[in-house]
């Protein structure tokens, strides 16, 4: 081929130019720290340039949305911790109460006490982060527990779920609504019938009172003819040792024909004051501390608790109501009929209670007996009903007639303070086994809490190591491999170099210079 | 026969040894020019007269100057140059189109589009914030100013692209004006026989100016004058020449070429006026589209779920105003009090169902489709594929058009040392006649010395 000047030229300037054209691209990556400057460069890179960008912000919007949270979270963690010991202190204030030592001062202060309970209860279930209320579900503006004209405590929120958005995917929610804080411990229903047995002789004192009561020790009388003394019934260990230490004093002591108590009779017509020594509380434990003008003295009521194997017929409260009937119980919808006829200990009551109510496929029910009688306890706060079946009195004669529903945490506090004013020793039992129930519920709701708070950690580091590997391939695809690109340029510097040096020396060639 | 024949002989030599060296120095004086055509001196020994010996040589005789071309490279080369032309004014404008998208670090759409949706998702995030609505209103405004101004600057180069097509049509008139002008200057001056070597290089260099506008087919006629033809359209004939208009067209939009005066359409295939009008009509009318489509879905889509809210102050009110990316805008009553922001269906202050559902528009647009950041990032890569297409075929037709740039080089161009040997060759041409004739005049003393 015939070449020409023109050629030369031309080959020479465009193989400079694509020398310069792949150092500026070199260039431009080594300053910029990108493999992709322009579009062209890499189409489909640009893409999911585009999209990991995209991806990363919407991670760090995630993030952000689980820090934020994590403070609704936290927060609903503490003041159900704090919920949780007001709860205990109530507690302790009801078992003190219901202890032998409560008198009606103690009571009172125990009144005056709870009083601060409730109100400490009432601003911890009103409780707000950064101006809401974190246990009103939607209604989040306004506090969700105002106590009403009447003295009660009136929910007004909703219960509206609350979530957030933590991943791509995930959705929390983060909040627990006061309906479900409020009326969702377990459906609960008190007996109202007492189911101690008649005291017997034999009744070892480690159980009268409930199995609460014998403090051994001495006690004093003042009798008709004005002696004042003292019997040591240290060394009894059933009632038939104390009457039989009595009598030797010469009173005369017996069971009280109701079957509850002691009592004791002066032979000589009274009047007959017993008291405990200074310190002691022996009398007290017996419940006869008192006194008779005609010397005739009633103790009070020390039947020992009811147990598995206590004769329905021993107890007075269910005298004329044997043999049982049958019961029906209801609960979401299911019926259980239950034949109570062949029942006679209070233990085989329970078996054939719970394993009825089982048979007929309703939430296992926990039949639970005290010495106040029996305690229908629900695993669930769906309520339930117990009704008579035909020809009736059954369910009354053994309290359980009505419903068993969950219990209202501030009614609870109430319905303590109502017993502790009237000093209604039942009331007060209910009271510690409904509070029991709730203390459950709150511990329940304090496990979910600190379940999501799990999962929020969990959600935490998913979210960090998404980043990282969002950042990896961003990194992967958009950035240039500095190393290669520095040493692509010093290459690409001694290729311009070179083909400067050819030209420079090519272009001074001619003939006309030898001419 | 005589001596003076020698002197002739000898004179024919000189004047074409003369010739010779005008053209090298012509063909030198030209080596740097464009589309310059060497040219030869061509010539033949001169048939002598007959004498009792034979016939005795007459010297030599100057039978032209010829120039050193060839068409068929010629119009190869033309081609060529108008699909380069074609690429290289393509590239230029889809490099404005980047520009305005931004470049692989300023995402400024795209990031618009994010912060927009993250707002939202601040504000259904827990716990509610209501100091966070001003946000969602800042990122509202921003996006809708972003998507404006993008689309402002879609328009401004779309017009930028109506000035070009206008001027490469009217420098494409002018060029076609020229063509006539040569072909009748080569008409007159061919009319006695010789050939106008540098009028039809002129002539050649303009073809290759027109073909870099757009694709020429050119065939010269018996009495060398050339025809003119763009995309099948007749536009020079000898000294006539039509006018060329462009004109956009009222139904669809899209940029018409045509005779000015019969109004016939005329295809163009390349140059850089095809470049031009498949830009304008294409990507970046595409560009266009598609922003806007981005725009009416984010507003349909949003004001879909923000219809559906209440609040204290108002319900069912619209978050954007305007009908795609040329007039979006915020609900100026948002914009006044961020509380008629409605987060929720209900209208209570701890649901955020509507903030988080449009929140999550940025993963999955309701239905089918893809959301609006996927049809935004698409657009995105649509414009990167066709500026990669673009950027590979012209750095390959680059290849192409130099390579039949050497084939014709090759024929046509100048060798500076061929010529300085060629000066060399004449001149010891030139000298030998000279000498000749010095060693005749001897003879001529030497005769007359006899007298």
């Amino acid at each position: 081929m015939r070449v020409t000047d023109s050629m030369m030229n031309t080959s020479l300037i465009v193989q400079n130019q694509i020398n310069q054209q792949r150092m500026m691209d070199l260039q431009q990556q080594a300053t910029t720290l990108r493999r992709i400057n322009e579009y062209a460069d890499d189409p489909a890179g640009l893409g999911m340039v585009r999209s990991y960008e995209t991806l990363l912000e919407q991670n760090a919007q995630y993030q952000r949305n689980s820090g934020r949270a994590r403070t609704v979270l936290n927060a609903t963690d503490a003041a159900l911790q704090d919920m949780n010991d007001v709860l205990s202190q109530a507690r302790v204030l009801a078992m003190s109460a219901s202890s032998g030592t409560a008198t009606s001062e103690t009571n009172g202060y125990a009144v005056t006490e709870l009083q601060g309970l409730i109100d400490q209860m009432l601003s911890l279930t009103n409780s707000e982060v950064n101006g809401t209320y974190i246990f009103a579900g939607h209604r989040s503006d306004v506090p969700p527990f105002v106590v009403s004209p009447s003295g009660e405590v009136v929910f007004q929120g909703d219960d509206g779920q609350i979530s957030s958005r933590i991943g791509p995917s995930t959705e929390l929610v983060v909040n627990v609504p006061g309906s479900e804080l409020l009326g969702s411990s377990n459906a609960l229903m008190a007996g109202s019938t007492d189911l101690s047995p008649t005291l017997a002789a034999t009744d070892l004192l480690g159980a009268i009172g409930g199995g609460t009561g014998w403090t051994p020790g001495s006690i004093l009388y003042t009798d008709a003819s004005g002696n004042a003394k003292s019997v040591d019934l240290t060394g009894a260990s059933d009632l038939q040792d104390v009457i039989d230490l009595l009598n030797a004093e010469g009173l005369a002591a017996t069971l009280a024909p109701d079957g509850r108590g002691l009592r004791i009779t002066d032979p000589a017509g009274g009047p007959l004051t017993i008291t405990d020594p200074a310190g002691g509380s022996t009398a007290l434990s017996l419940g006869i501390v008192g006194n008779s003008n005609v010397g005739v003295l009633d103790g009070s009521d020390i039947r020992p608790a009811p147990t598995a194997s206590t004769l329905l017929s021993d107890i007075p409260s269910l005298a004329g109501n044997l043999p049982l009937g049958t019961i029906i119980v209801e609960c979401d919808g299911m019926t259980a009929t239950i034949d109570l006829s062949g029942v006679a200990t209070v233990g085989h009551l329970e078996t054939i209670f719970e394993g009825a109510v089982a048979a007929y496929g309703l939430p296992p029910l926990d039949l639970q007996y005290s010495s106040n009688g029996l305690t229908i306890v629900s695993p669930v706060s769906t309520p339930f009903t117990i009704s008579e079946a035909a020809p009736g009195g059954t369910a009354a004669a053994l309290g359980i007639l009505g419903d068993g529903a969950p219990t209202d945490v501030f009614q609870v506090m109430y319905d303590l303070q109502t017993a502790l004013n009237s000093n209604d020793q039942m009331g007060i039992r209910v009271a510690l086994t409904q509070l029991e129930s709730v203390m459950d519920h709150m511990n329940r709701l304090e496990v979910g809490v600190g379940g999501k708070q799990t999962m929020l950690d969990w959600a935490d580091s998913a979210l960090s190591d998404r980043d990282y590997e969002l950042r990896e391939s961003l990194s992967l695809i958009r950035d240039a491999d500095l190393t290669k690109v520095a040493t692509d340029l010093s290459q690409a510097e001694a290729a311009y170099q070179a083909s400067l040096a050819v030209t420079s020396s090519l272009m001074q060639l001619s003939l006309f210079n030898y001419i | 026969m005589g001596l003076s024949s020698i002197l002739n002989t000898s004179l024919t030599g000189m004047n074409f040894a003369q010739a010779a060296l005008e053209t090298t120095s012509h063909n030198t004086a030209n080596a740097g020019v464009a589309g310059y055509s060497r040219q030869i001196v061509d010539s033949s020994s001169r048939p002598g007269v007959m004498t009792t010996y034979g016939i005795l040589g007459a010297g030599t005789a100057i039978t032209g100057v010829r120039r050193m071309s060839d068409e068929m490279l010629v119009a190869q080369y033309r081609e060529q140059s108008s699909a380069l032309a074609t690429y290289e004014q393509m590239d230029l404008t889809l490099q404005g189109v980047e520009t305005i998208f931004g470049s692989i670090d300023n995402n400024h759409l795209g990031n618009a589009l994010t912060e927009f949706f993250n707002s939202w998702s601040d504000l259904a995030s827990p716990p509610v914030d209501d100091s966070l609505r001003p946000a969602v209103i800042n990122a509202g405004e921003a996006l809708a100013a972003d998507i404006g101004s993008t689309y402002g600057r879609l328009e401004e180069l779309e017009a930028s692209l109506d000035d070009q097509i206008r001027d490469q049509a009217d420098a494409l008139n002018g060029l076609l004006e020229s063509v006539a002008l040569l072909n009748q200057q080569i008409l007159t001056a061919e009319s006695n026989l010789v050939t106008a070597n540098d009028l039809r290089d002129q002539r050649d260099q303009i073809l290759q100016q027109i073909s870099t506008i757009a694709a020429v087919d050119a065939n010269e006629r018996e009495d060398g004058t050339m025809d003119v033809a763009i995309g099948g359209r007749t536009v020079v004939s000898r000294g006539h020449c039509e006018q060329i208009v462009t004109r956009r067209n009222s139904i669809e939009g899209g940029i018409e070429v045509m005779l000015g005066e019969t109004g016939q359409d005329i295809p163009i295939s390349n140059g850089a006026l095809a470049g031009l009008i498949e830009m304008r009509d294409g990507q970046v009318a595409e560009a266009k589209r598609e922003l806007d489509a981005v725009a009416q879905d984010l507003i349909r889509q949003v004001n879909d779920l923000h219809g559906q809210g209440r609040t204290p102050g108002g319900s069912g009110l619209l978050f954007f105003t305007g009908e795609g990316a040329a007039d979006i805008a915020l609900n100026p009553a948002l914009v006044a009090d961020p509380d008629l922001i409605a987060t929720s269906r209900s209208g209570l202050a701890g649901d955020a169902d509507l903030a988080r559902e449009i929140a999550d528009l940025s993963i999955a647009s309701p239905g089918d489709g893809q959301s609006v950041l996927e049809r935004y990032n698409a657009l995105i890569v649509d414009i990167a594929s066709t500026s990669s297409t673009v950027r590979f075929r012209y750095e390959s037709q680059t290849e192409a058009v130099e390579s039949v740039y050497n084939r014709l080089e090759s024929v046509r161009g100048v060798n500076t040392d061929e010529e300085a040997a060629n000066l060399l060759r004449y001149q010891n041409a030139y000298n030998a006649s000279a000498q000749v004739i010095q060693v005749v005049q001897e003879m001529y003393e030497t005769l007359l010395a006899m007298i």
